[in-house]
C-alpha cells in the first residue's frame, strides 16, 4: 500500500518534468496523466493484495486457525474481499486528493494587465504560463459599463488554451486598477444533453444516414457541403424549460470541423448557420450565424424568444412554446460557404444543460478507478482460492489484458479482423501472406481444415472475452478532462457490472472454499 | 514466502521509492540561458554539473528528464518508442492534437540525439498539424510549435546544422509562402512573447537589427536568414552543413532576396525597397564567392559561382593556345573530313533545321558527327616532336572547359543570372517609380480617385516599359502577374473592351501570353537575363516579336505535354554560357515534404559529374539565312570551328512559369 502510494507521489514529482506546460489545454494533460497512472496503480494494488494472500495463509497453515472459528467459507472470502477494498479506498482517497492539488496546481497562473487602450476599455494582459489574453470591460444594453456591487467593473478576457478571466478595474485616484482574477473554464463538468439522432440530408434535400467523406482516414466525422441543401439535422427529447434553469435560454455548444476546398476568406473562417425547427409543425427560427471554432468548444445562447417563421409568416416564436414538440425540437446546421464543408459526428452538438462541479465529477471519475480496483480484487480473491498467489496472479493479469484489449480480441474472434484466426495466422506468418488476400495453400481441404479449426478456436475466446469486465470502460478519464459531466446511467451501469462480478466471483470462490480440504493443507 | 522476507523485501522498495524524493531534489535540473548563464541553479546535482562543465556533452544537453525516461524503459527503448510512434499516428489520423504533442515530446525525450525525428516532426507540427485548423491565428499557434520543437533539438544536438538550417526554412517558407503569408508574417511582427521566447530558448534575438524589416519589427525572412547564417556559423566552426554546400549557403542570400519581394508587396516602395535589394545583390554577391566543391571524374573540385566570365576566358585563351599551336594540323583534319561527305550530306547539313526532311535530319546528324573532333585526335595527329605538348594543351583545355562546364551548370540550378540582374534591375530608380507608381494607382482606384489612378497608371506603364527594355528578366516573375492584375484595372477603368493600341506595354502583354501559353522561343528565353548586360541599348521585346513566336504542336500522343522540344545548340561556343536559363525562382524554397509521412528530403540530389564532352567541329562559315541582323547569336546554326560544345547543349533549359512551392 505504502509502496504504491509513494510510486504515485514520485510520478506526480517527475511528471513536472515531462507533462507540456504549453499544451492548448493543460487540464485535460494533467487530469489524463493524473487518473491514468492512479488507474494502472490500483489494479495493481489490487493484483498484489488479493492474489497473494489466501494461498499464503493456506500455506502457513493460518488458515487452520480460522477455519476452526466459527466462520463460514462467505465470510473469509468477503472478508478479504471487503478488507483489501477498504485498503485500497484509503490509498485511493489519498491519491484522489493529491491529484486534484496536482491538477489545481497545474493550471494555476495569474495574469497582469500590460496594456490598456486610452479609454480603457480594453487591453491585454502579461505572457504569463506561455499565453497572454486581450481583455475588454463589459458594457449593458446602454453602454454603461457594468459594475459589481462594489462599484468595480467588471470585463472578460479572450479564451487561450481553453480558459479565460475576470477582469475587474477599480477607480483609484481617479485611475482604473485592474485585476485579473484565476483562470475559469478549464476545470468544468458541463452537463450535456446529446440528441437522440442525428440526420443528414443529401444534396437534393432527401434525408440520409452520412454526409460526405472528404477523405479524412478517420470516419468520426461526416461532411456537409456548403450552400445547397445539404444540412445535419439533430433531434433531441424531452426538452423542458426546466432541464435549462428555468429556459431564459437555450445554451448551446458545438465543436465542428471545417474542411476547405479552395482558399476562400482566410480571415472570416467558415461560416455556416443554425436553425432550430419543429420536429411536427412548420415552424422554425431565424437562421443564426456562427463561424467554425475548431478543436474547441462553441458556446452560444440563444434567447427563449426569438424571431421565426411559421407557415413561412414572420412571427415571434418562444422556443418552449413553439419550437418545442412533445418534447421534441430539431437543430439544424448548414454551411453557408460555398465550396466549403463543415464536419459534424452525433456529439458535436448539444444542449448544455447546466454544470456540475469538476469536484463532484473527479469523485465520479475516482469512482470508476475503485470499480475497476474492486473487480481486480474479485477476481484476484477468487483465483487465490484454488490457485497458488503466482499462478492466481497470472489468472488474474490475464483478465486484466483480456479486458483491456477485449475490443481487439473480439474483432478477431469475430472475423472482423481480416487474416483469420490463429491457426491461418500462424501459416501466414512465414508464407508472407498479407491479412487482405484470400488464404491459398492449392490445397481446398486443408485450408478448409484450419478455417473449421479456427472457428472453435475463435468460438472459444469469444466465449472468455464474454467472461471478463471489459476494463477500459470503467476508465471515465477522458470525461473528467474534457469537461464532461459523467452521467448517472453510466456511473449505475459500471455499478451493476461490479456488482454482478462481485456476486458472480464470491459465488464461484465460496464453492472453491468449501470443496477445498482447508484442514490438509 | 516467509512474512519476515517479504516484510525485508518491502522494506528495500520502500526505501528505494523515498531514496527517489531527495534525488528529485538533488536532481532538479538548472535553468541556464542560451549563453550558458544559470538562471536558477537547480539541485544540488546540476550545480556540480555547472561547478565542473559537465551541463553539455559532445551532442549536447543531457537533459535529466531524457536520462530518467530511457532509463525507466529498462533497455526496451526501441520498443517504447515504436509504441509511441504508433499512438502518435493514431492521435494525428484521430485529431487529438493535444497528446499528439505530448507523445512527440516523449519519443524526442527517449531519443534526444536522432536528428531526423526533430526534423520530420518538428514539419509534422508546423505544416500538417497547423493546417488543419481553419483559424489562421491557430494556425500560426502550431507552427510556432514546431519552429520551437526544433529550437528544442537544437539544444540536444549543437553541432547539427540541419536544425536551425530548417528553422531558417520554416521561419522563411512557412511564415512568408503560406497562403497565410499576410497574416502569418503580421501575427509574427507582433508576436513579442515569441519574440523574447526565442532569444531566451535559442540565444537568437531577432529584435537585433539584423531580423528587422522597414518598419523596426522582426521580419520572418529576415529572421530565416539569422538562422541560416546561425547554421554557416555552425560550419565555419567545424559542423558539417546540412546539405549540399550550394543549396545549404543559397538558403540565407534567397531569403534576402524573398525579403525584399515581400515588403515591395506590402507598400514599401522607395528606399527602403532598394535598400533590401541591394542588401540581397550583396548577399547574392557573396554567396557567389563562396566555394562549391562539386564532384568530377578526377575528384572533387572546387568552383565559384561568380567566376564563370574568368573560367570563360580562362578556357578562350587555352583554346587559343591549343589552335595556334596545332593550326595546320586541325585544318588538314577537317578537310579530310569534309572530304568524306557526300553531296547530299553536305546539301542536308547546310539547309536550315526546319526544312530538313526526315531523311536530311539522319543525313545532317551523320555529317555533323564526322565533323567533330576532340581536341585528342588533333594532339594525337600533330607531329611527333610536339606531340607531347599538344597533347598536354589538349589536356588543359579540356580542364577549362570542364570547369566552365560545371560552373554553368551549378549556376543553371538556381538560375544564378537571373537573380543577380534582378538584383540590379530592382533597385533602378525606373523600378522604383514603376512600383510606387502603380501602387498609389492602385490605391487611388480603390479610393475612388479615378483621374489620379488614371494618371499614376499611365505613368506606371511607362515606367515599366522602360524597365523592361533594359531588364527584360522582370517579366517572368510573380512580379508580371501582378502588373497584368493592374493592367485589368486600368482597362475597367477605362471602360473599354480593349486597350488602346498605343497601349505601352502591349509587346509586354504579348510577351506574357507567349510565355504563359509556353510558346515563347526558348532560345530567346535563355538570353532574357543577359540581354542588357550584352546588348545594352536594343530592346528586347521588338527583336523577339518581330521575330514571332515559335508555335509548336504538342507531341503525337502526348496531348498535354507543351514542354519546348530540345533544339540544336547554337554556334556560339562557350560565350552562350554567360546566359542564364530560363527564371524560375530559385527552388531553395521547394523541398517541401508535402507526405505526412515521408521525411523531410533533400531538395536536389548532390552535384553529380557530367561527361565533358568536347567536340571539334570543322571550321566552316555558318550559314545563316534569313538571320536579322541584330538577331541573338544564340539561335544560329552551330559554326564548324574548333569550340567545345556548350555545356547544355541538344537541351536548353525550358522556361518553367514560376510556381509558389506552398
Amino acid at each position: 500500500m505504502l509502496v504504491v502510494l509513494a510510486v504515485f507521489i514520485v510520478g506526480l514529482l517527475f511528471a513536472g518534468w515531462f507533462l507540456n506546460p504549453g499544451a492548448d489545454n493543460v487540464a485535460r494533460l494533467y487530469i489524463s496523466f493524473v487518473m491514468t497512472s492512479t488507474s494502472f496503480l490500483m489494479m495493481l494494488l489490487g493484483l498484489f493484495l488479493s492474489c497473494f494472500s489466501l494461498p499464503n495463509d493456506i500455506k502457513n497453515k493460518t488458515i487452520q486457525t480460522i477455519t476452526t472459528k466459527p466462520v463460514r467459507p462467505t465470510e473469509i472470502i468477503f472478508g478479504r474481499i471487503l478488507g483489501f477494498t477498504a485498503v485500497g479506498t484509503l490509498v485511493l482517497g489519498v491519491m484522489g486528493g493529491l491529484s486534484y492539488e496536482f491538477v489545481r496546481r497545474g493550471i494555476r497562473h495569474q495574469h497582469e494587465r500590460k496594456d490598456v487602450a486610452a479609454d480603457g476599455l480594453s487591453g491585454t494582459t502579461n505572457y504569463e504560463a506561455l499565453h497572454a489574453h486581450t481583455f475588454e470591460m463589459l458594457k449593458d444594453e446602454n453602454g454603461n459599463l457594468i459594475a459589481d456591487a462594489d462599484g468595480n467593473f467588471q470585463g472578460v478576457t479572450d479564451e487561450q488554451k481553453g480558459h479565460m478571466h475576470v477582469v475587474t478595474a477599480r477607480e483609484v485616484n481617479g485611475e482604473l486598477q485592474y485585476t485579473i482574477g484565476p483562470p475559469e473554464g478549464l476545470l468544468e463538468a458541463r452537463i450535456p444533453i446529446y440528441a437522440k439522432t442525428m440526420a443528414i440530408t443529401d444534396r437534393d434535400g432527401s434525408l440520409k444516414e452520412t454526409g460526405l467523406n472528404v477523405g479524412y482516414e478517420s470516419t468520426y466525422h461526416t461532411y456537409i457541403e456548403g450552400a445547397g441543401l445539404m444540412s445535419a439535422i439533430w433531434t433531441f427529447e424531452d426538452l423542458t424549460p426546466e432541464r435549462f434553469r428555468g429556459g431564459d435560454v437555450l445554451p448551446i455548444e458545438l465543436s465542428l470541423q471545417a474542411f476547405r476546398t479552395f482558399k476562400g476568406d482566410i480571415v472570416t473562417g467558415v461560416q455556416g448557420e443554425i436553425i432550430l425547427r419543429n420536429p411536427d409543425k412548420p415552424i422554425e427560427s431565424k437562421r443564426l450565424g456562427f463561424i467554425v471554432k475548431e478543436f474547441a468548444v462553441d458556446y452560444m445562447e440563444i434567447p427563449r424568444t426569438i424571431n421565426g417563421t411559421e407557415n413561412g409568416k414572420p412571427r415571434e416564436l418562444d422556443i418552449f412554446d413553439d419550437l418545442v414538440s412533445g418534447g421534441r425540437m430539431e437543430i439544424i446546421v448548414r454551411c453557408s460557404d460555398s465550396g466549403q464543408y463543415l464536419g459534424v459526428s452525433t456529439t458535436d452538438l448539444y444542449l448544455r444543460a447546466g454544470d456540475s462541479t469538476f469536484g463532484w465529477n473527479l469523485f465520479k471519475g475516482y469512482f470508476g478507478i475503485w470499480m475497476q480496483m474492486v473487480l481486480v480484487i474479485c477476481l484476484g480473491v477468487m483465483f487465490s482460492t484454488f490457485l497458488s498467489g503466482p499462478v492466481a496472479m497470472v489468472a488474474t493479469l490475464t483478465c486484466l489484458v483480456l479486458g483491456f484489449f477485449g475490443n481487439m480480441a473480439l474483432d478477431i474472434s469475430t472475423g472482423q479482423m481480416a487474416g483469420g484466426g490463429p491457426l491461418e495466422s500462424l501459416i501466414r506468418m512465414p508464407l508472407q501472406t498479407g491479412a487482405e488476400v484470400d488464404l491459398d495453400l492449392g490445397n481446398q481441404p486443408l485450408e478448409n481444415s484450419i478455417k473449421f479449426i479456427d472457428k472453435w478456436v475463435m468460438l472459444g475466446m469469444w466465449s472468455v472475452f464474454q467472461a471478463v469486465p471489459s476494463f477500459g470502460q470503467f476508465n471515465t478519464s477522458d470525461f473528467v478532462a474534457h469537461g464532461y459531466d459523467i452521467f448517472g446511467s453510466l456511473v449505475l451501469r459500471h455499478i451493476v457490472m461490479t456488482f454482478g462480478y462481485f456476486v458472480m466471483t464470491s459465488i464461484v470462490a465460496y464453492f472453491f472454499l468449501k470443496t477445498r480440504e482447508l484442514a490438509a493443507a | 514466502m516467509n512474512t519476515l522476507v517479504l516484510r525485508r523485501r518491502l522494506t528495500y522498495i520502500c526505501a528505494m521509492v523515498v531514496l527517489l524524493v531527495p534525488l528529485y531534489f538533488l536532481g532538479n535540473p538548472s535553468v541556464r540561458k542560451p549563453d550558458g548563464s544559470v538562471i536558477r541553479e537547480g539541485g544540488v546535482l546540476a550545480q556540480l554539473r555547472t561547478a565542473y562543465d559537465l551541463g553539455q556533452s559532445d551532442l549536447g544537453e543531457l537533459d535529466p528528464a531524457s536520462e530518467t525516461m530511457r532509463l525507466a524503459t529498462l533497455g526496451q527503448r526501441g520498443a517504447a518508442i515504436a509504441i509511441l510512434w504508433q499512438r502518435a499516428e493514431y492521435y494525428k489520423r484521430e485529431k487529438v492534437w493535444d497528446s499528439f504533442q505530448a507523445t512527440l515530446n516523449q519519443i524526442a525525450i527517449l531519443q534526444p540525439h536522432f536528428v531526423k525525428v526533430w526534423e520530420f516532426q518538428s514539419h509534422n507540427l508546423a505544416y500538417n498539424v497547423s493546417v488543419e485548423f481553419d483559424d489562421y491565428r491557430q494556425r500560426y499557434a502550431w507552427v510556432k510549435r514546431g519552429m520551437n520543437y526544433l529550437v528544442e533539438g537544437g539544444k540536444f544536438n549543437k553541432t547539427r546544422t540541419e536544425l536551425p538550417f530548417e528553422l531558417g526554412r520554416v521561419f522563411g517558407n512557412k511564415l512568408g509562402v503560406a497562403d497565410e503569408k499576410v497574416q502569418f508574417r503580421e501575427l509574427f511582427r507582433a508576436d513579442g512573447p515569441f519574440h523574447e521566447e526565442m532569444a531566451e530558448s535559442s540565444g537568437i534575438d531577432v529584435t537585433q537589427r539584423a531580423g528587422l524589416g522597414p518598419d523596426g519589427r522582426p521580419d520572418n525572412w529576415r529572421v530565416g536568414t539569422l538562422w541560416s547564417q546561425h547554421a554557416y556559423d555552425m560550419v565555419a566552426a567545424g559542423s558539417p552543413p546540412a546539405k549540399s554546400h550550394q543549396m545549404f549557403y543559397l538558403q540565407g542570400t534567397s531569403w534576402d532576396m524573398k525579403h525584399a519581394e515581400a515588403i515591395q508587396s506590402e507598400g514599401y516602395l522607395d528606399e527602403a525597397a532598394r535598400l533590401a535589394w541591394e542588401r540581397a545583390q550583396k548577399s547574392y554577391f557573396e554567396y557567389g564567392q563562396r566555394q562549391i566543391p562539386a564532384q568530377t571524374m578526377k575528384g572533387v573540385v572546387v568552383l565559384f559561382l561568380n567566376e564563370l566570365e574568368i573560367a570563360v576566358k580562362d578556357y578562350e585563351e587555352k583554346e587559343t593556345e591549343f589552335q595556334k599551336f596545332c593550326g595546320e594540323t586541325y585544318d588538314k583534319m577537317v578537310a579530310d573530313r569534309m572530304s568524306q561527305l557526300t553531296d547530299e550530306e553536305i546539301a542536308a547539313r547546310d539547309k536550315d533545321e526546319s526544312e530538313r526532311t526526315f531523311e536530311e535530319l539522319l543525313l545532317a546528324r551523320r555529317a555533323d558527327e564526322l565533323l567533330e573532333i576532340q581536341p585528342i585526335e588533333i594532339a594525337k595527329a600533330t607531329p611527333k616532336d610536339i606531340q607531347v605538348e599538344a597533347l598536354r594543351l589538349a589536356n588543359r583545355l579540356y580542364e577549362a572547359e570542364e570547369r566552365t562546364r560545371l560552373i554553368d551548370s551549378y549556376r543553371n540550378r538556381i538560375n544564378y543570372a537571373y537573380w543577380e540582374a534582378r538584383c540590379v534591375a530592382e533597385q533602378e530608380p525606373e523600378a522604383l517609380m514603376a512600383r510606387t507608381n502603380m501602387y498609389e494607382a492602385n490605391q487611388l482606384l480603390d479610393a475612388g480617385e479615378l483621374d489620379k489612378a488614371l494618371e499614376k497608371y499611365e505613368v506606371a506603364w511607362s515606367n515599366w516599359a522602360s524597365l523592361f527594355n533594359d531588364h527584360p528578366g522582370m517579366m517572368v516573375d510573380d512580379l508580371a502577374e501582378d502588373i497584368l492584375d493592374s493592367i485589368e484595372r486600368y482597362r475597367r477603368l477605362l471602360d473599354e473592351p480593349d486597350l488602346p493600341d498605343d497601349f505601352e506595354l502591349k509587346n509586354f502583354m504579348e510577351f506574357r501570353r507567349l510565355y504563359t501559353d509556353n510558346l515563347a522561343d526558348p532560345n530567346l528565353m535563355s538570353v532574357i537575363s543577359s540581354w542588357p548586360k550584352r546588348f545594352p541599348g536594343r530592346n528586347f521585346l521588338e527583336e523577339m516579336l518581330k521575330v514571332g513566336p515559335v508555335e509548336r504542336e504538342p507531341e503525337p500522343g502526348n496531348p498535354y505535354d507543351q514542354s519546348p522540344k530540345p533544339v540544336e545548340p547554337s554556334g556560339r561556343g562557350l560565350e552562350i554560357d554567360l546566359v542564364a536559363p530560363a527564371p524560375p525562382l530559385p527552388d531553395v524554397d521547394a523541398p517541401q515534404p508535402q507526405a505526412e509521412t515521408t521525411l523531410p528530403t533533400e531538395p536536389e540530389a548532390p552535384p553529380k559529374p557530367e561527361p565533358a564532352e568536347p567536340a571539334v567541329e570543322p571550321a566552316e562559315p555558318a550559314v545563316e539565312p534569313e538571320q536579322p541582323a541584330n538577331e541573338p547569336q544564340e539561335v544560329s546554326e552551330p559554326a564548324p570551328e574548333l569550340r567545345a560544345q556548350r555545356p547544355d547543349q541538344g537541351s536548353p533549359p525550358a522556361p518553367p512559369a514560376p510556381t509558389d512551392p506552398n
